[in-house]
C-alpha cells in the first residue's frame, strides 16, 4: 500500500492521434475527481493550458497516440526517462491502430506520401513499445473508461495490474448476446482481446479488433469462416487490416491489396 | 515587444495537431507570420485508398477525437450519395441527435476548458478560484448533456460504434432515448449563463477584423444538410465546393489552407451565426439581442460566444425532437457499390467540413480528399494575427503571446492544438 499522504505524480501525454482517449477519461467526471485525493495530476495537455517541458520525476504517465515523427520519439523517450510506471493508453500507442494503416500502403502511396511531407515524417507509424519499455497496456479505439478507472485504482494500492488474455467473444457471451458470426456478420471478436465489455457487438456491431489480436488465435479459422461468408480476398484484408496488424498466418492475403 | 524582432510560439495547433507561430517584426510592422504546422501529417486520405465503403467512416472518424460524429457523417454521405442510398427519416433525425450531442460537448469543452481560463487570467481550470468554480461545473453539466446523448444512441462517446452507412447497428429503445430529457431541461439555464458569460469577454478581446464567411445554411439551422452559403453572398452546392474554394499548401507548414476567389473566409460558430442566426430556436435569437451582439459580428471573441449560443439552441431543438420521437426497430438500407464518386460536406463544430471519394465498382475507395475546418481558417490566422500583432508593441513579451493566442484559441482549433500550444520560444532578431 502506498501512503496515502504522498500523492501520485501523475502525466498525459499525446504523440500522433486524435486525442479521444485522452478525453475518455477526463469523462470520468466526478470519479476523476474523487481520485484527485490521492493523485496530483502534474502533466496534463488536455487540463493544463502550459504544457511544462518539466523534468519533474513522475510515478505514473499515460501516452496516448503513436510515434510518426523524430518529434514524437524523443518526447516519448524523454517521458520514459522520468516515469517509473508507462501506460499506452489507447490502440495508437498500444498497437499503431488506425495511424498503422499507412505502414502497409502500397510502396508508389509510401513514396508519394515521401515527398508531399513537408516536414521529415517516419516511414511507418510505431506503437510505443518498438522505441521503450511499457509497462501497461489500456487497450481500444477508444480506451474503455471503467477499465481506466480499474487499472488506477489498483496501481493506487499498490496492486499489480494484469492484462486479461481472453477474446472478445469472452465478455460476449457474459453479456448474453447472440453471436454476429453466426448471423453471417464478419466480426472480428474470436481473435481480439476482452476489456472492452463487448462494446461493439453488445451494439449488434461486429468487433473490429481495435484492442490488438490475442497472441494464439486461430486466424486461418476465423479467415475461413470469413471466406464462407462471402468475402473477398480483398474485404478479408481490409477486416483483418482495420487496425494494421496483419496477423503472419494470414499474409496470403496482401497479395492484391 | 521589440519592433524588430523574430519570435515563435512553439506547440500551436492543426486539426489535431502541433503547430508553431513563426513572426518577424520589422519597425513594428509584420514582415512574415505562418501558422508552421510540423506535426507529421497523418495521410488518412491515402491510408483509406484500397478499402471498402463499409470501412471508410470508421476510419476518417479517427481523425478527430472531439468530433468523429461529423466525420462519420460527412463520410456516410459521400458514401450514401455516391451510390444512390435514401436513409429513412428515423435514421436522420438520430443523426442529428448525435450531431446535437456532439457539438454541445465540444462546445462545452472549448468553452469551459480551454478558452474561459484565458477571460478569467487564469492558466488553467485547476487554477479556478472558489468563485470560479463554479464554471467548471457548469462546463461537466453541459458536456455530460451532450455525451449522455452521443453515448446512448451511438455507443461510445469518443469514437462511437452504431452508427453507420444506411442506418444504425442498434436503435435505442423510447425508455433510454426518455432518459435523455431529464439532464438537458436541468441544465439547459447554465447554456443560457454561458451565452451571457461569453458576450460579457468583449472588451478582453477587441480585436475585429471584417472578413468573408462560409457555412452549410437551412431553415432549421441543420448541421448536416444545406446549402453552401457565403456572407457574401454566394451560394453553392456541394460538390462545387472545390470549383470556389481552393487548397494550396504553405511551403512552411504541413496542413493545408484554404481560400475563396483569393481571400481567405472564416468557418465555425461565428460563420454559422453570421449567416444563419434567423434559422436559430426563439430563446437563441432573444438571447442575442438582449446581450446586444451585432450581426454580422467580425469580432473572433463572439465566436466562443456564438459557440455558446449554439449550446442553447442545441439544447432547445434536441428537447424539442426528443419529445416527439418514437423510436423503431429498422434494419440498416443494403447498400449496393458502383463505381461512382460521393461528396459530403457538413458542418462540424468547428467549421465545414468535406468529404470527397471515388469509388470503384466493388466499393473500394480509389481517391480521397478531405478538407477539415481549422485548415480554412488557418489562412484566416494568419491574416488576424498580421493586423493585431503590430498593437501589442507596448506589452511585455509573454504577455503579447498569450494575447495572441488568445486570438488563435478563440477559433477553437481541435482540442489536441488548443492544448498542445503554449510553449513560447522567443528569438530576437
Amino acid at each position: 500500500m502506498r501512503v496515502a499522504s504522498k500523492k501520485v505524480k501523475i502525466g498525459f501525454f499525446s504523440l500522433t492521434c486524435c486525442e479521444g482517449c485522452g478525453l475518455a477519461v477526463l469523462d470520468l467526471e466526478e470519479k476523476l475527481l474523487k481520485a484527485f485525493r490521492q493523485i496530483e495530476i502534474v502533466e496534463s495537455r488536455l487540463l493544463m493550458e502550459k504544457a511544462k517541458e518539466s523534468s519533474e520525476k513522475l510515478d505514473l504517465a499515460f501516452v496516448e497516440g503513436s510515434v510518426v515523427s523524430k518529434h514524437d520519439l524523443d518526447k516519448l523517450r524523454h517521458i520514459r526517462s522520468k516515469t517509473g510506471f508507462l501506460v499506452a493508453l489507447g490502440a495508437c500507442a498500444a498497437i499503431a491502430g488506425i495511424p498503422g494503416i499507412r505502414n502497409a500502403l502500397p510502396s508508389g502511396l509510401k513514396e508519394k506520401i515521401k515527398r508531399q511531407a513537408i516536414k521529415p515524417v517516419k516511414e511507418k507509424a510505431f506503437p510505443l513499445s518498438a522505441f521503450v519499455d511499457v509497462d501497461y497496456l489500456l487497450q481500444g479505439c477508444s480506451i474503455n473508461e471503467q477499465e481506466f478507472l480499474d487499472f488506477l485504482n489498483k496501481f493506487l494500492h499498490g496492486a499489480k495490474p494484469r492484462l486479461q488474455e481472453v477474446p472478445v467473444c469472452f465478455e460476449c457471451k457474459l453479456r448474453e448476446n447472440g453471436c454476429l458470426l453466426l448471423k453471417g456478420e464478419a466480426c472480428l471478436g474470436p481473435v481480439t482481446y476482452a476489456g472492452c465489455d463487448a462494446l461493439c457487438p453488445s451494439n449488434n456491431a461486429q468487433c473490429i479488433g481495435c484492442r490488438g489480436f490475442t497472441k494464439d488465435a486461430n486466424f486461418k479459422a476465423l479467415d475461413e469462416l470469413f471466406k464462407g461468408l462471402g468475402l473477398s480476398k480483398k474485404e478479408r484484408y481490409n477486416l483483418f487490416t482495420y487496425f494494421n496488424q496483419l496477423p503472419k498466418t494470414l499474409s496470403c492475403l496482401e497479395s492484391d491489396s | 515587444m521589440h519592433k524588430t524582432c523574430n519570435f515563435s510560439i512553439k506547440e500551436i495547433t492543426k486539426v489535431e495537431g502541433h503547430a508553431n507561430l513563426n513572426v518577424e517584426l520589422e519597425e513594428g510592422k509584420v514582415k512574415k507570420c505562418e501558422l508552421e504546422i510540423y506535426e507529421g501529417q497523418r495521410f488518412f486520405e491515402q491510408m483509406v485508398v484500397g478499402r471498402h465503403f463499409s470501412q471508410l467512416p470508421l476510419i476518417v472518424s479517427r481523425i478527430c477525437g472531439l468530433c468523429n460524429v461529423s466525420h462519420l457523417n460527412t463520410a456516410m454521405e459521400a458514401v450514401e450519395k455516391a451510390f444512390g442510398v435514401k436513409v429513412s427519416e428515423q435514421t436522420s433525425l438520430l443523426r442529428e441527435l448525435v450531431t446535437n450531442g456532439e457539438f454541445i460537448k465540444s462546445h462545452a469543452i472549448h468553452l469551459f476548458f480551454l478558452a474561459l481560463p484565458d477571460y478569467l487570467g487564469r492558466e488553467s481550470v485547476l487554477e479556478f478560484n472558489k468563485e470560479e468554480h463554479k464554471y467548471m461545473h457548469w462546463g461537466l453539466d453541459l458536456k455530460k448533456a451532450g455525451t449522455d446523448i452521443v453515448r446512448a444512441l451511438g455507443g461510445r462517446i469518443y469514437q462511437t460504434v452504431s452508427i453507420r452507412p444506411g442506418g444504425f447497428t442498434l436503435i435505442p429503445g423510447q425508455k433510454e432515448i426518455a432518459k435523455l430529457l431529464p439532464l438537458l431541461e436541468k441544465h439547459r439555464e447554465k447554456a443560457v449563463g454561458a451565452v451571457k458569460l461569453f458576450a460579457s469577454f468583449e472588451n478582453q478581446l477587441p480585436f475585429e477584423r471584417k472578413t468573408d464567411y462560409l457555412a452549410l445554411a437551412r431553415q432549421d439551422y441543420s448541421l448536416v444538410e444545406g446549402k453552401l452559403k457565403f456572407l457574401s453572398g454566394k451560394e453553392i452546392a456541394e460538390e462545387d465546393l472545390l470549383k470556389h474554394v481552393r487548397e494550396f499548401i504553405a511551403p512552411y507548414s504541413n496542413a493545408r489552407q484554404t481560400s475563396f476567389e483569393g481571400k481567405p473566409f472564416r468557418v465555425g460558430s461565428l460563420a454559422r451565426v453570421n449567416i444563419n442566426s434567423k434559422a436559430l430556436e426563439p430563446a437563441a435569437q432573444d438571447i442575442i439581442k438582449e446581450c446586444n451582439l451585432k450581426l454580422p459580428n467580425n469580432k473572433i471573441v463572439h465566436n466562443n460566444t456564438c459557440q455558446a449560443i449554439e449550446i442553447l439552441h442545441l439544447f432547445d431543438r434536441t428537447i424539442s425532437l426528443l419529445k416527439k420521437m418514437k423510436s423503431e426497430k429498422q434494419p440498416i438500407k443494403e447498400i449496393r457499390p458502383k463505381e461512382a464518386s460521393g461528396t459530403g460536406v457538413t458542418e462540424a463544430p468547428r467549421g465545414t467540413l468535406y468529404h470527397q471519394y471515388d469509388f470503384d465498382e466493388k466499393g473500394f475507395v480509389k481517391k480521397a480528399d478531405i478538407i477539415v475546418p481549422t485548415n480554412q481558417n488557418n489562412n484566416t490566422v494568419e491574416q488576424d494575427l498580421k493586423q493585431f500583432i503590430p498593437g501589442l508593441l507596448d506589452l511585455p513579451q509573454e504577455k503579447a503571446n498569450l494575447e495572441i493566442e488568445k486570438v488563435v484559441r478563440a477559433y477553437d482549433p481541435c482540442i489536441s492544438c488548443a492544448t498542445h500550444f503554449l510553449k513560447v520560444n522567443w528569438k530576437k532578431g
